[in-house]
């Protein structure tokens, strides 16, 4: 199996699971829970841009102006992951929905034109964002500590 | 070089007008100018902000003229970084001197938002003008790191893995290992992403928070996240001029700078510590995990000692019985050389716990930067700026030129960095803009070295406009 099937399943997989506020849309997770929810569903979709638009070692690559989606689109993904509008997502599920098809999209986007540019910058890139991902929920809409 | 001309002076005129409010800030806190408190903490923060992004423009011009010479990049997404960063600078400017924005470059949260004397527009404007001198930054970066990759076939090669850990194979194929500055830009690519990405999400969650007050933001996250952006930034600079010593001290002393295995080792420990050495920046903040206090000392040593010593012994081995003329361009590198060492050890002895009880805070931690900027990033940028000239027209500067810039800008950094030492380990505290005894007194002192570090850099600002303006030495000659 090539890599660009292995990154349709992983993107089918994704996009799956990113249905589930249909079947779950009582559940009321803590933000830090729900950031890392995105997380995973962000990793899914980078790791699908890298798989199908990934181009062999040492290849000749794109236009650098593929950087400039690169970069963009891990900030947007991280202004979607805005947490007060969470409670209100928890509510709506076609919202919710809509919210974690825009994460995999700007994830795949992150990954898939950093790719573009050069092979293997698609990973570090995509680490780059999920790193913002994750970390966010230690602090993003989030407080630990002192009983708050 | 369009592109390296075009950041190098742009940093440096930045750097030109930083170094005026500096000298203004220090004769205020010596009594000598009065600036209320109000306009001293925003013009610390445009100082602040300005010189490290002054000296990235600077070191990342250098770099990708550096990387280009070997790889070639595409000169349009240079100047879309350089947009970037001119955008930010002016909004910058804009939240200083008309929001009067003054929480310092740190931006602690939830410093820029509680109790403040500015409005909430000049918060907005700071944290867009930083965010969009990281965006350029990542970008440059970004273009650096992609181009190695595609050369290099992939990041092993690009650090020399393959070099160190199957050398005779490596050897007997015939390849070359990356040169010096390739592992240079390699490490400092990827260090800017990471970094950048940190300093990327504390500011969009400061703008959340400014947008929308109910998006809270942990004060500690938002400290760790900050110094691990603020500090890798900063470090960089360092690293992104410390590129130019591999091309420049071969051309004054007509010897190759080679890669070795130590000098690979070296720039990996680079790699891994500046990332996380920042830590030594919240030693105070007892709520951290005490592990991360540890690894904070251990990998500031890590960090900068190995690639200090090989860089600094290899750079010394090649003048050493050279026969390098004393140009402007071959002293700015040889005291860049022990300006990075000094500072480096400064930063050393605050990295470590026992010392820093004593030094946290106090002027000692400025006395580190100032000599790491000053008497070292701004002196490899202002080496290549001569070597460059130097070599382009082919004469070099008279020596009554070499002693006036050299006593300005090595004698005057003295006069202006020894104060910083002595007051911060008599206890004297940072970021105030009324210290307490002896502070003023040394203060005063300082004053007058910044004064003569100017008319050295002026010296060498006319020095190098005459040496540009001399006609271009034919390849011939």
């Amino acid at each position: 199996m090539n890599g660009r099937v292995v990154g349709f399943i992983v993107l089918g997989i994704t996009a799956l699971a990113a249905l589930v506020p249909f079947v779950d849309h009582q559940a009321e997770l803590p933000i830090w829970q729900h950031h890392l929810l995105h997380a995973g569903l962000m990793a899914g979709g980078a790791l699908a841009g890298i798989l199908i638009t990934g181009r062999p070692r040492g290849s000749t690559g794109g236009s650098g102006f593929w950087l400039l989606p690169a970069l963009l689109a891990p900030m947007f993904a991280m202004f979607a992951m805005w947490p007060s509008a969470y409670s209100y997502f928890e509510l709506h599920p076609m919202g919710h929905v809509l919210e974690h098809i825009v994460l995999i999209a700007l994830a795949y986007i992150t990954t898939a034109a950093a790719e573009s540019y050069a092979a293997g910058l698609g990973w570090l890139i995509g680490g780059a964002m999920i790193f913002m991902a994750v970390a966010a929920a230690r602090g993003f809409g989030v407080t630990f500590g002192n009983g708050s | 070089m369009k592109i390296m001309w075009t950041y190098i002076v742009a940093g440096l005129t930045i750097f030109g007008l930083m170094l005026l409010v500096g000298i203004g800030l220090r004769a205020s806190q010596a009594g000598w100018l009065p600036i209320d408190t109000g306009t001293f903490y925003s013009l610390l923060s445009l100082h602040g902000v300005g010189m490290i992004t002054a000296m990235a423009i600077a070191g990342l011009g250098l770099l990708w003229y550096l990387v280009d010479r070997e790889i070639k990049l595409d000169e349009r997404v240079a100047m879309l970084a350089f947009a970037f960063f001119a955008i930010g600078v002016l909004a910058v400017i804009v939240s200083v001197v008309f929001g009067h924005f003054g929480a310092l470059w740190t931006m602690l949260y939830p410093l820029p938002f509680i109790g403040t004397t500015w409005p909430a527009w000049a918060t907005g404007a700071w944290l867009m003008g930083v965010a969009l001198v990281m965006l350029g930054f990542m970008l440059i970066c970004a273009q650096l790191l992609g181009a190695i990759l595609r050369h290099y076939g992939g990041l092993g090669s690009a650090l020399g893995i393959d070099y160190v850990f199957q050398r005779k194979a490596f050897e007997a194929a015939g390849k070359h290992p990356p040169k010096p500055q390739i592992l240079a830009a390699t490490v400092v690519s990827i260090d800017g992403l990471i970094g950048g990405a940190s300093g990327l999400l504390v500011g969009i969650a400061m703008i959340a928070h400014l947008l929308d007050p109910h998006v809270a933001i942990d004060p500690l996250w938002a400290k760790n996240l900050t110094y691990q952006f603020g500090h890798t930034f900063a470090n960089l600079t360092m690293y992104m001029a410390v590129a130019g010593i591999y091309v420049a001290l071969p051309i004054c002393t007509k010897r190759e700078y080679h890669s070795s295995v130590p000098l690979a080792v070296a720039w990996w420990g680079t790699l891994v510590f500046v990332i996380i050495a920042y830590f030594h920046h919240l030693y105070m903040d007892f709520v951290q995990w005490p592990v991360v206090q540890y690894i904070g000392e251990i990998s500031s040593y890590l960090a900068a000692v190995p690639v200090v010593v090989v860089t600094v012994f290899g750079g010394l081995m090649l003048i050493h019985r050279s026969g390098m003329k004393w140009t402007l361009g071959s002293m700015f590198f040889f005291a860049g050389m022990v300006g990075w060492i000094v500072g480096g050890s400064a930063a050393i002895l605050d990295a470590t716990i026992p010392l820093n009880v004593d030094l946290h805070n106090t002027l000692w931690v400025p006395a580190h930067f100032h000599t790491y900027l000053l008497e070292g990033v701004l002196l490899f940028i202002l080496g290549w700026v001569f070597v460059s000239l130097e070599q382009r027209a082919g004469s070099v500067s008279n020596a009554v030129v070499r002693w006036i810039v050299g006593l300005g800008i090595f004698g005057g950094g003295a006069i202006f960095l020894i104060p910083f030492y002595v007051a911060g380990a008599a206890g004297v505290p940072r970021r105030y803009a009324v210290e307490p005894a002896p502070g003023p007194f040394w203060a005063g002192i300082a004053t007058i070295g910044a004064l003569l570090v100017l008319v050295g850099v002026l010296a060498a600002l006319i020095e190098g406009i005459r040496l540009a303006r001399k006609p271009a030495l034919s390849v011939s000659q």
